[in-house]
């Protein structure tokens, strides 16, 4: 992880289990915006507002119309009104590591379009907001770190993790995965968040509740998973446990509330 | 923070690549790619193929735009072009005139396409191949013609980084 201002070639987004960083063009706005219910009095000078709910989205993911089998943005995104798990790791000036700014969530596609632009034939895809069926409806924070950039694992994480906050934190969070691949048996795995007081191997332990359990972990798997604990350590890492798959490509990200 | 504008940390990274074209001769070969400090007045047929930095106009429009509040400690973004020359092989190499042109344009089109998929070079926040406007001649210093083109860079660099 790198400090300091990046471009947006560096982001990478993942789609329900899918990589399609290299046939989106651009994505977002994405985050957290609040209705602002007025509440100004007769005698207030200026107008006062309050904050109302939050609604936590990505606003579009813009791409070419890909039909790629399996893997294209037309295959994978074409069905609207569906529910949608994404995960945005924002590299800064390379590609994403542990620790980097992250986004995601399971949010609700409302439409699929294509269009021209330019000549070529490019797609829109508007998110309306956290969809209403997802796994559970989370605190009013959308953004996160990274904890594993997409690549291969083949053994489990005895690295140190990453300190994202400067701190413990007493309000929970949940974690976003996303598996592109993998290999062995009947590819059953478990992906999970570690955290420590001390950014030690040794000191690690599991987030309780932030683990996918024993999964099947082919590409196209996705989800979100909410800690059941509150307190979350300061140090974090990811975990994997193999169980048939000896291989396994995953991307994960972790937000605290 | 300390801004810089690391344009010969560019030309050495473009010189530092490897890229691999065919020559007149039909082999293949690794093109030879001059940084600003190996400029020479020499280039002959040995010398190809070669990319080498276009000593008259070689950086153009380069601009420095404030990005962020803070003055003189605001981020800042450099951008300009590097304009190199791409000498394919003498005009006058096969039994007609233009018997080498299609190979200079395959060999051209491999330097584009490689510049083209390899935009993480030290020393820029982003570079892709700019305009192509003028494919062949070329001329070296002795005014001699060369099968070719001018290959041009657009460069982009956060000044902090």
């Amino acid at each position: 992880m790198t400090v300091g201002r990046t471009t947006d070639k560096w982001s990478r987004i993942y789609w329900d289990g899918y990589d399609i960083s290299g046939i989106s063009r651009s994505l977002g706005p994405t985050g957290i915006v609040y209705d602002e219910p007025e509440l100004t009095t007769l005698q207030d000078a200026v107008k006062g507002y309050q904050a109302g709910h939050p609604q936590l989205n990505c606003a579009a993911v813009n791409g070419v119309l890909d039909n790629t089998a399996t893997t294209g943005l037309h295959t994978v995104a074409q069905t609207a009104g569906a529910k949608r798990t994404l995960l945005v790791a924002y590299g800064q000036l390379t590609e994403p590591a542990q620790g980097d700014v992250c986004f995601g969530g399971q949010f609700m596609q409302g439409a699929y379009q294509s269009n021209s632009d330019g000549g070529a034939m490019v797609v829109t895809m508007p998110f309306q907001g956290w969809a209403a069926d997802a796994t559970f409806n989370p605190d009013a924070r959308p953004f996160g770190i990274l904890l594993h950039a997409l690549s291969a694992v083949t053994a489990v994480n005895s690295a140190v993790g990453v300190d994202d906050n400067g701190g413990a934190t007493a309000k929970g969070g949940y974690m976003i995965y996303q598996v592109t691949a993998s290999s062995g048996g009947a590819h059953t795995g478990t992906i999970k968040v570690q955290d420590a007081a001390v950014n030690t191997d040794i000191s690690f332990a599991d987030l309780t509740g932030c683990t996918t359990g024993v999964i099947t972990v082919t590409a196209g798997v996705s989800g979100i998973v909410k800690a059941t604990v509150l307190d979350i350590r300061q140090f974090v890492r990811w975990q994997i446990v193999l169980g048939t798959a000896t291989s396994l490509t995953f991307a994960l990200g972790l937000v605290r509330a | 923070m300390t801004d810089s504008i690391k344009l010969t940390t560019v030309t050495a990274s473009i010189a530092t690549e490897s890229i691999t074209v065919t020559n007149a001769a039909g082999a293949s070969v690794t093109l030879a790619i001059r940084d600003i400090s190996a400029l020479t007045n020499i280039i002959s047929a040995e010398s190809c193929p070669l990319l080498t930095p276009r000593p008259a106009q070689f950086v153009t429009g380069l601009t420095i735009t404030r990005d962020t509040f803070g003055a003189d400690a605001a981020y800042k973004t450099v951008k300009y072009m590097l304009n190199y020359l791409f000498f394919f092989c003498p005009l006058g190499q096969g039994a007609t005139l233009y018997e080498k042109f299609d190979d200079m344009v395959t060999a051209a089109a491999v330097i584009l396409n490689y510049f083209g998929t390899h935009t993480n070079l030290s020393g820029a926040t982003d570079i892709l191949p700019g305009v192509v406007e003028d494919f062949e001649p070329v001329i070296n210093a002795d005014g001699a013609l060369y099968h070719g083109c001018g290959i041009p860079f657009a460069v982009t660099q956060f000044m902090e980084t």
